[in-house]
C-alpha cells in the first residue's frame, strides 16, 4: 500500500475517533473502557481529573497530597472498572472513591491539623499580627480572601466541611450529598448551616479585623 | 413544617432556611419561608448572612496546577507484576503530545481534515483535463505527506491515477452488489494492511527512541 493512502487510512481512523469522543457520554466512554479501550478511559480522566482535583484540595487542604489522592482515585477507578455496574453515575462513584481516599488521608494526618498552621492558632488574630503596615487594598484583594476562606474552611470538622465543597463548588443537591457521605438528608442539611455558621462568624471576625486595621492607619 | 394541609414555617427551622437558600426546597415550603422572612427580621438577616457567607465561598479557588494523568500501556496490558508498586508509574502525567486533545482542538483539526477532503473529492470529480494538474489545494498536502512519509513524488503520482482509474471502472460498473462488494473488500486489505504498517512503524520508532536513549546514557556516564 502507498504512503498516502495509509496516511489517509490512518488519519481518517483517527479523526473519527476523535470525533465520536468528543460527543460520547460518560457512560459511553466507561463502557468502551470496560471494553478494553484505554484511550476512552483517559478522555474520561481529561474531563475530570480538574473537578476532583478541586475536591481533594478543598477537602485535605494541601497541594501535593490533593494530587496524590487525584491520582490514586483514578488509578482505583480504572482497576475497579470491571466491578462498575452503572448502578451510580459514573461522577458519582469517581467521588465517593475520592471522598473515601481523603477520609483515609485525613485518618492518616490526625494528629497533625488539616490547615498548614499550628491547631490553636486564630487565623485572624495571626493576619492582625501582620500590623498595620499591611495596605487594606492587600486584605481585600480576591487571592487574600481566598487565603482566609481556605484557612476558616480548615477549622471545620471534615463532615461539615465536605459538605459544604460538594454543595458550594460541585453543585450536588442534598439528596445527592448524603448518599455519598452515606447520612440522612436532614443531617447535611445541618451540617451545612452549622459549617456556614462557623464560617461566617469567622469571616466576620476577618472584617472587623480590617475595620480596624483602618483605624490603625 | 405541616399543619393541617396548610406549610408554616416558624423561626428556627435551620434545615427548612438551608433549603430555601440553596433553593432546593418544595413549592409550598419556599412560599411560607417566603412569607414569613418578609415580616420577619431575625430571618431576614440570618438569610442574608448564609447569602453574604457563600457570597465569600466563591473567593477560595484551588491551585491551577497542570496535572495531565494518563493511564499507560503498562496497565492496559495488564501487565502489573512487571509494574513497581508505586502508582505514579502506572498514571503519570501525559507528556503533551500524547494528551488527547482539548475539544477546540479536536473541532479544528476534524474541520480541518473535512475541508482537505472536500479539497480531494473536488478534484476526483472534475473533468480529467483537470485532473491532469493537481490543484494547489491537493498538491501542497500531497508534497508534505511525501516528505513526511518517506514516499516520491513519482508514486504519489501513480497511485493517483491508479485510484483515479479505479473510481472510473467502479462508475462505469454502475450500482451493481458485485462492485460494491469487491470495493468494500478492497477498503478492508487497505485498511488491514495499514495497520500492519502503523503497528511496524511504531515498533521501528519505539526501537529507534529506545537505542538512542541508551546511546545518550552512554554518552552522559
Amino acid at each position: 500500500m502507498s504512503g498516502q493512502t495509509w496516511l489517509a487510512a490512518v488519519l481518517s481512523k483517527r479523526i473519527r475517533i476523535l470525533a465520536a469522543s468528543m460527543t460520547w457520554t460518560d457512560e459511553e466512554l466507561v463502557a468502551r473502557s470496560q471494553r478494553g479501550d484505554v484511550d476512552s478511559f483517559n478522555q474520561l480522566i481529561l474531563r475530570w481529573e480538574r473537578p476532583i482535583y478541586a475536591l481533594a484540595y478543598r477537602v485535605i487542604g494541601r497541594e501535593d497530597e490533593a494530587r496524590d489522592v487525584c491520582q490514586e482515585a483514578f488509578l482505583r477507578a480504572f482497576r475497579a472498572l470491571p466491578g462498575f455496574k452503572g448502578q451510580a453515575k459514573f461522577s458519582s462513584w469517581l467521588y465517593r472513591i475520592t471522598l473515601n481516599l481523603c477520609r483515609d488521608w485525613i485518618r492518616r494526618q490526625r494528629r497533625a491539623p488539616v490547615s498548614q498552621m499550628p491547631e490553636d492558632t486564630d487565623v485572624i488574630e495571626k493576619a492582625a499580627a501582620r500590623g498595620p503596615v499591611e495596605s487594606i487594598e492587600d486584605l481585600v484583594a480576591r487571592r487574600e480572601l481566598s487565603a482566609v476562606v481556605e484557612r476558616a474552611m480548615a477549622l471545620l470538622p471534615e463532615e461539615q466541611r465536605t459538605a459544604i465543597v460538594l454543595k458550594e463548588y460541585h453543585g450536588m443537591t442534598f439528596q445527592e450529598i448524603a448518599d455519598l457521605q452515606g447520612c440522612p438528608l436532614s443531617t447535611v442539611k445541618t451540617r451545612l448551616y452549622q459549617g456556614l455558621a462557623v464560617l461566617r462568624r469567622q469571616l466576620e471576625r476577618n472584617g472587623q479585623l480590617q475595620a480596624e486595621m483602618v483605624k490603625r492607619v | 413544617m405541616t399543619q393541617a394541609g396548610e406549610t408554616v414555617y416558624r423561626c428556627g427551622d435551620d434545615e427548612a432556611l438551608v433549603s430555601y437558600a440553596y433553593g432546593e426546597s418544595s413549592a409550598a415550603e419556599h412560599d411560607a419561608i417566603a412569607a414569613h422572612v418578609a415580616r420577619c427580621a431575625a430571618c431576614a438577616d440570618e438569610l442574608a448572612a448564609i447569602g453574604s457567607t457563600r457570597e465569600q465561598l466563591r473567593a477560595w479557588a484551588p491551585p491551577s496546577l497542570k496535572l495531565g494523568f494518563q493511564i499507560t500501556r503498562a496497565e492496559e496490558a495488564g501487565d502489573e507484576t512487571a509494574l513497581p508498586p508505586a502508582p505514579a508509574t502506572v498514571l503519570r502525567p501525559a507528556a503533551w503530545w500524547n494528551r488527547p486533545l482539548p475539544a477546540w482542538a479536536q473541532m479544528a483539526a476534524a474541520v480541518a481534515i473535512f475541508v482537505a477532503g472536500m479539497a480531494l473529492g473536488t478534484t476526483r470529480t472534475a473533468p480529467p483535463a483537470a485532473t491532469a494538474a493537481p490543484s494547489v489545494v491537493a498538491a501542497v498536502p500531497a508534497a508534505a505527506v511525501a516528505a513526511q512519509s518517506g514516499v516520491s513524488r513519482e508514486e504519489l503520482t501513480r497511485v493517483e491515477q491508479q485510484l483515479s482509474r479505479e473510481i472510473g471502472q467502479l462508475r462505469t460498473a454502475g450500482p451493481g452488489g458485485g462492485s460494491t462488494a469487491a470495493m468494500l473488500q478492497r477498503v478492508s486489505q487497505m485498511i488491514a494492511s495499514s495497520e500492519k504498517r502503523q503497528q511496524q512503524e511504531l515498533e521501528f520508532r519505539t526501537s529507534q527512541i529506545v537505542s538512542d536513549v541508551a546511546a545518550r546514557r552512554k554518552i552522559d556516564i
